[in-house]
């Protein structure tokens, strides 16, 4: 057991890619079985993947989900933002700057509207609650 | 080779959040402003120029095609590493701040739309 522990310690990486591709898996299946591919096989496995998050936070009272669990301590460095970040600017490649120039106007304002707005959401939020703790 | 396209990628990532780093300090904030958007814009413009000269071989553009199909799982990884009990604990604010703003996007879509002239809106 020893040994099997601290094997997968060391191989964090790779292990984080096997236990993601069976969290795929079984949100694929789910997605295709259990919900007629009413929801997308992703969004079920995020979802998974935050329910698994959840239940090891419960377990190890820890803050990183199942990267609290030393065997899985290699999700935080597939899940963390250097990954993420790099995997996010490759899907750009699909995009034609051709293409872009078209969509024109709409475009433009999509691209700023999609952060503003989640932007001003959020802090709008923000300091709702912030003033509901101070009169509380 | 695969590499190349790797390589690539990799360089465009480094520069973007080159740039979002020096941004940051630049106006103040303690973060990377913009990094990711900053390296996929290189990624778009560079790749184009490339391309357009017939320097981008198929393989190399597999090298980031990779990556770009490894989106979902890294997010995967990156859901199971939460700290989805405070998020829950905390309850109705993550919740909202969850919600609204993507309500708020929605909203945005009819007020786009008017704003194509594609053929798709007649």
């Amino acid at each position: 057991m020893e040994i099997i522990i601290n094997f997968f310690e060391k191989n964090g990486l790779i292990v984080a890619f096997v236990a993601v591709g069976i969290i795929s898996y079984l949100g694929f299946l789910i997605s295709k079985h259990v919900l007629k591919n009413k929801i997308p096989g992703a969004a079920v496995s995020i979802l998974l993947g935050l329910i698994v998050a959840y239940f090891a936070g419960l377990h190890t009272g820890g803050s990183k989900g199942i990267a609290d669990i030393s065997i899985f301590s290699g999700m935080s460095l597939l899940g963390g933002s250097m990954f993420r970040d790099f995997a996010i600017v490759s899907t750009a490649m699909g995009a034609s700057f051709m293409l872009i120039r078209q969509t024109g106007l709409a475009g433009a304002v999509s691209l700023v509207l999609g952060t503003t707005v989640s932007f001003v959401g959020g802090s709008v939020i923000a300091m709702f609650l912030a003033i509901m703790t101070l009169k509380v | 080779m695969v590499i190349y396209g790797v390589s690539f990628l990799g360089a465009c990532y480094i520069l973007g959040q080159l740039v979002g780093e020096f941004l940051a300090k630049w106006i103040g904030v303690k973060a990377n402003v913009g990094g990711v958007g900053f390296a996929m814009l290189f990624l778009i413009l560079a790749h184009d120029y490339f391309n357009k000269r017939n320097l981008f071989s198929a393989e190399a553009e597999k090298g980031i095609l990779f990556w770009s199909q490894m989106y979902i799982p890294v997010i995967v990884a990156m859901s199971a590493t939460q700290n989805v009990v405070v998020a829950l604990d905390s309850g109705l604010l993550a919740i909202l701040a969850g919600v609204i703003p993507v309500f708020m996007c929605f909203a945005c879509i009819p007020l786009l739309v008017k704003l194509t002239k594609s053929p798709l809106n007649n």
